[in-house]
């Protein structure tokens, strides 16, 4: 490992005058899990490395005038344990649920996950299907944006060199709202994402599909949503007959996105499968019928 | 590059080391505190081998680095043992034959002793997936699981 100075500010706003002070040249540490091995393995040279993981204000999952907020530095295990998501945003949970190991999920944090984006984080995804926004702060000041635009651009994110992430957040699921996520990887535990789905429903009192948000990661550099999925979603009443279709629409999308990657044709049939189990798990949600984990 | 000094706790006492902050916990503890129960396997979280508990939580100690620990407790398997006896882990460790090369013992042992410490008698599983992070090439895991059953008096 290359050499560098290393701080732990205690506030925030500490950390922010680091970072507008080390502008480019400092690299922020969260849970470590990313960024540790790129800078043991050097491929990230830096000058200062600034240690947010102190910064307990940035810990916290509540709800608040209508919208779940997360702080940036909650990590997965204390998403998974807690008691609202696990209720009510079931595809969030599930998300925390499957990431890595104990140990992985203990250290790793969404802001580390989100600012990351790697093809194979598997938050941005679950996120995306939440229509979630991020919250980005500076010295000079707050703003935030969309998770779709924040992604915008495949090869990174907009975030700047002077901000930190400090929180992400959504609309609290009203009733009549599902969500669900899935991923198939290698192996149970510390699986590399192979495709992701995840999925937001919301039905209107008749039962039919008021709002559709799909989102596919694991196959473009940054998780997609798949329009054609959702408005083919949109009107139709919530049921497994008007699921099923969505297992071929997503394996064409698959095919349509990395048509001449080696990984396609296990993809485009993988998807199948995860389709079949993500929207089972709405029907579950809704208390329709079994979805199994 | 400017030393920094770490104050934690380690194994139930306070200690205080200097040194350079690139260096990851791993190292820090087992070049610096001589705690060489600590084992580095894959050196990027998937084997586990590493595993310390972080204020009573289990970590893979080679994705931190040493500045990260400030202030916390961290219990490596030197800590396990209490006034001359071992820990009930330990003992079962034994008992089950659930040790054959050893390498990944030191963490399995941890990640089980914190999941003890919050659930004293957990489900097959729960400990299954509490080790899924701990990665052993000889045993074939069944004898470790029988070896956390019996220390949980299951
Ligand atoms: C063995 C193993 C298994 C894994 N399995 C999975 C998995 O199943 N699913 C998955 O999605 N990921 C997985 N990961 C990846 C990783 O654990 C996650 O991406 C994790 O959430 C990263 O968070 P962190 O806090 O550890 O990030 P760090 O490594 O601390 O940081 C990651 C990047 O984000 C930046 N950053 C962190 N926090 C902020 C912030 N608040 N503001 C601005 N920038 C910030 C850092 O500068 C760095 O560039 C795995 C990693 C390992 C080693
Ligand atoms: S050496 Fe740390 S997990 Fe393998
Ligand atoms: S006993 Fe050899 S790796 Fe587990």
């Amino acid at each position: 490992m290359k050499a560098f100075n290393f701080y732990t500010p205690k506030t925030l706003t500490e950390a922010l005058d680091l970072l507008n002070q080390y502008k480019g040249r400092a690299t922020v540490i969260a849970g470590g899990t990313d960024v540790v091995i790129e800078l043991t393995e050097r491929q990230r040279d830096t000058d200062c490395v600034i240690n947010i993981n102190k910064l307990n204000e940035l810990r916290y999952c509540k709800v608040e005038d209508g919208k779940v907020k997360i702080g940036a530095l909650t990590t997965f295990t204390e998403l998974e344990n807690d008691p609202y998501i696990r209720e009510n945003v079931k595809g969030l949970h599930s998300c925390a649920v499957h990431v890595g190991s104990p140990q992985i999920r203990n250290l790793g944090t969404i802001g580390g996950n989100v600012v990351n984006c790697s093809v194979a984080g598997d938050s941005p995804t679950t996120f995306m299907a939440l229509d979630a926004t991020v919250v980005l702060q500076s010295k000079a000041g707050k703003r935030e944006m969309k998770l779709t635009d924040f992604y915008a651009n495949c090869k990174k994110t907009q975030i700047a060199d002077d901000e930190l992430m400090t929180e992400i957040y959504f609309d609290a699921p009203a009733k009549g709202i599902a969500t669900a996520t899935m991923k198939l990887g290698k192996r149970k535990a510390l699986v590399i994402v192979v495709v992701g789905l995840a999925v937001l429903v919301e039905k209107d009192d008749a039962g039919n599909i008021s709002r559709a948000q799909v989102v596919i990661g694991g196959v473009s550099p940054k998780p997609a949503r798949l329009p054609k999925v959702e408005e083919y979603l949109v009107g139709k009443p919530v049921s497994k007959a008007t699921f099923a279709p969505c297992a071929d629409m997503l394996s064409d999308a698959v095919r349509e996105m990395i048509p001449t990657r080696a990984s396609m044709p296990y993809k485009k049939e993988g998807v199948k499968g995860v389709s079949d189990k993500t929207f089972g798990r709405i029907l579950a949600d809704f208390g329709l019928q079994e979805g199994g984990r | 590059m400017d030393k920094i000094k770490i104050s934690f706790i380690l194994n139930d006492k306070p200690v205080t080391v200097e040194t350079n902050p690139n260096k990851r916990v791993v190292d820090l503890l087992r070049e610096d505190c001589e705690c060489t129960s600590v084992k580095e396997g894959c050196s990027e979280g998937e084997c586990g081998a590493c595993t310390v508990l972080v204020n009573g939580t289990p970590v893979t100690s080679c994705l931190m680095l040493a500045g990260q620990i400030e202030g916390d407790s961290i219990l490596t398997l030197e800590g396990l043992m209490k006034d001359g006896e071992l820990d009930k882990l330990q003992t079962s460790f034994v008992e089950a034959g659930a040790v054959q090369c050893g390498y990944c013992t030191p963490g399995m042992v941890l990640s089980a002793k914190a999941l003890l410490m919050k659930n004293p008698h957990p489900t097959h599983e729960e400990i299954r997936r509490a080790l899924s992070g701990n990665l052993c090439r000889c045993t074939g895991y069944t004898k470790i699981f029988k070896a956390v059953d019996m220390a949980a008096g299951n």
